[in-house]
């Protein structure tokens, strides 16, 4: 925890030592803290604006928890609370890949065979057509050019933002503290090292997905691909999300919500009523038994 | 002059943020005038001294009392402005008599008297937008095809080439088809177009009308996605060269461009309309090839109606002679 005083009524703030952006509790002044740029701590180079207000991001969050079936009852009547906007560091990966690539390719093709049947009580031979799969090795090497988005904070895990995904780059901005001014911001507080780490393995995941829409052929099998990332490049850029609490019991854990601040995508782990699951699961059984009765199968 | 990429050597333009080929960063803005230490500030406006904030509707910080916007350097994303203009190596009475001739070209289904019948209704010289890139690219390709098959019809087959396009015309005219333009091209030379740009007005002057210049109507990153597609299409047609065997299928390209380098040209044309017995029709003249000229023309149709007559004729008589023969 760092302490500052606030530069407009003189009242002492405690902020998180990773924040850069805060909103004095009295005067509600927002006050950005600068720090000199660390090889550790980078400058961001640029940010992403919110586009959804704040009514609207927790409209859509209120309608997503009503929408939660199989969620407790006290969470569906809960109400997505303490909305705060909040600017994620993220490192925007981009790269010159180079990948070789060796997998077997399948083949379709068609011919007669001939068979065994019993018809009248007669064994009579038949023919059919059946599909078959011929397999050809193939060597080969693919170039392009990747681009990711990963998280570089430790409150918002890369998983949880890849389900946000994708923000629209073409609306960033050259990075100037005054667009954080009345909103939360955060500094990468995930190390670069394991940011360059996730990044180059969501590339090579991806480049996998490219190649193997790449490949021709009616099937693929046993992919293999090596990938040599070339001229990497990493960017820290502050993307926006809305941050919702749902607090539902006071025993359990409050319920994050995750809102896209320029698309409105919404992110939400649902907690589950195991006695709705288990109900649910009842009926289903319950309307199996009941159409194979139905069907005469226990006569 | 902005330098260009440092991964893929393309042109940037003024206010792109990021390399629109291949995303790598454009130098960031200087960190001079940094706080040595830590520090909490409190963003005023210039005008007011109000606290300012980032307005959502705005997209901007805005001050909250005078409702000041603090300007962003955002990605520029301007209309698209024709920067060579070819000068014309054809003039009106050139392009009118290029016309008459046309008009004289025997044509099957063309009306006999339409160059005694036809009237000039209008000509004008005009200027259609489009890109002129150069870009060197490295295209892998995979695809199947009859070459090394065995039971089945196809094989694959993958590779990888270097390719240089150079000159390559994207049109962005509204006015004329994509088949007007795709015949117009080849008869521009590299070393008019990129010539120094000729005094446009004193042009028109000489003409003796205005030359009527197209708007390209289409902001930077729909052009960019626009040439990409054509790039696309290119490297398509140059991995199907390389696919061994007589036949293919599934056809597939990832192009890597390089030194991608993109012009905005206004073509030099003349635009002619023209009537003939009542109807009006309209042809192109180019604007620096002499007596180049394609339009349309009127149908003679009672030629027609005489050529499928000929046709049911001979039809009827083979069908006899077959008969007769059994």
């Amino acid at each position: 925890m760092v302490h500052y005083e606030c530069r407009n009524c003189g009242a002492g703030l405690t902020v998180e030592s990773n924040q850069i952006a805060v909103v004095c509790t009295f005067c509600r002044d927002p006050s950005i803290i600068e720090r000199p740029p660390r090889s550790d701590r980078p400058l961001p180079s640029f940010s992403l604006g919110f586009v959804i207000q704040e009514g609207r991001a927790q409209a859509a969050a209120n309608r997503r928890i009503a929408r939660a079936w199989l969620a407790p009852q006290a969470f569906r009547r809960a109400r997505a609370e303490t909305v705060t906007g909040v600017y994620v560091p993220t490192y925007l990966y981009s790269a010159h890949c180079e990948s070789d690539f060796k997998v077997e390719i399948g083949e379709q093709y068609q011919e007669s065979e001939t068979y065994t049947t019993t018809e009248n009580g007669r064994s009579v031979q038949r023919t059919r057509t059946v599909t078959s799969t011929e397999w050809y090795p193939l060597r080969g090497r693919y170039s392009a050019y990747v681009e990711r988005v990963v998280s570089a904070s430790s409150g918002i895990p890369n998983p949880e933002l890849e389900a946000i995904e994708p923000f629209d780059l073409r609306a960033l901005h050259r990075f100037r503290a005054e667009t954080l001014a009345g909103f939360a911001a955060e500094e990468a507080s995930l190390p670069t090292a394991t940011c360059w780490a996730n990044a180059r393995e969501e590339a090579s995941a991806e480049v996998g997905e490219r190649i193997s829409k790449f490949l021709p052929g009616d099937s693929q099998r046993s992919l293999e691909q090596r990938v040599d990332f070339r001229n990497e490049d990493l960017t820290l850029a502050l993307l926006p999300v809305w941050v919702l609490a749902v607090r539902y019991h006071p025993e359990r854990r409050v319920v994050r919500m995750l809102i896209n601040g320029q698309t409105g995508a919404l992110y939400v782990r649902t907690p589950i009523s195991k006695y709705k699951v288990l109900t649910l699961a009842m009926v289903v059984i319950g309307l199996c038994f009941l159409a194979l009765w139905k069907s005469g199968v226990f006569e | 002059m902005i330098p260009p990429c440092t991964r893929c050597g393309s042109e940037l333009a003024l206010g792109d943020l990021r390399c629109p080929i291949c995303a790598l960063v454009t130098p960031p803005v200087s960190v001079k005038g940094m706080p040595q230490g830590d520090t909490a500030r409190v963003f005023r406006c210039q005008g007011c001294g109000a606290a300012v904030t980032y307005d959502i509707q705005a997209q901007a910080p805005v001050c909250g009392f005078c409702r000041a916007v603090v300007a962003l350097e955002t990605q520029a994303d301007p209309l698209e402005e024709a920067e060579y203009f070819p000068a014309f190596g054809v003039d009106l009475a050139m392009a009118r008599a290029a016309l008459e001739a046309w008009w004289r070209v025997p044509r099957f289904f063309c009306p006999g008297a339409l160059s005694s019948s036809a009237m000039v209704e209008d000509l004008r010289p005009l200027r259609w937008v489009a890109w002129v890139f150069d870009v060197e690219a490295t295209v892998s390709w995979a695809a199947d095809s009859n070459a090394g098959s065995r039971r089945s019809d196809w094989a694959p087959h993958s590779g990888q080439f270097e390719e240089q396009y150079q000159d390559v015309v994207v049109s962005a005219s509204r006015g004329l088809t994509q088949s007007e333009t795709r015949q117009l091209t080849p008869y521009y030379a590299s070393d008019h177009v990129f010539a120094p740009n000729p005094d446009l007005a004193m042009e028109s002057t000489a003409l003796g009308k205005p030359v009527v210049v197209e708007r390209f109507n289409v902001q930077r990153s729909a052009a960019r996605k626009l040439t990409s597609l054509s790039l696309q299409a290119l490297a398509e047609q140059s991995a199907a060269r390389r696919v061994p065997g007589t036949r293919m299928r599934n056809l597939r390209v990832e192009v890597v461009p390089r030194r991608l380098v993109t012009r905005r040209v206004a073509f030099p044309v003349y635009v002619a309309a023209y009537r003939y017995n009542g109807k009006l029709f309209r042809a192109i003249v180019h604007g620096r090839k002499e007596g180049f000229v394609i339009g349309r023309t009127p149908i003679a149709w009672s030629k027609v109606v005489l050529l499928v007559l000929i046709a049911l004729a001979l039809l009827a008589a083979l069908i006899v002679s077959v008969s007769g023969a059994d």
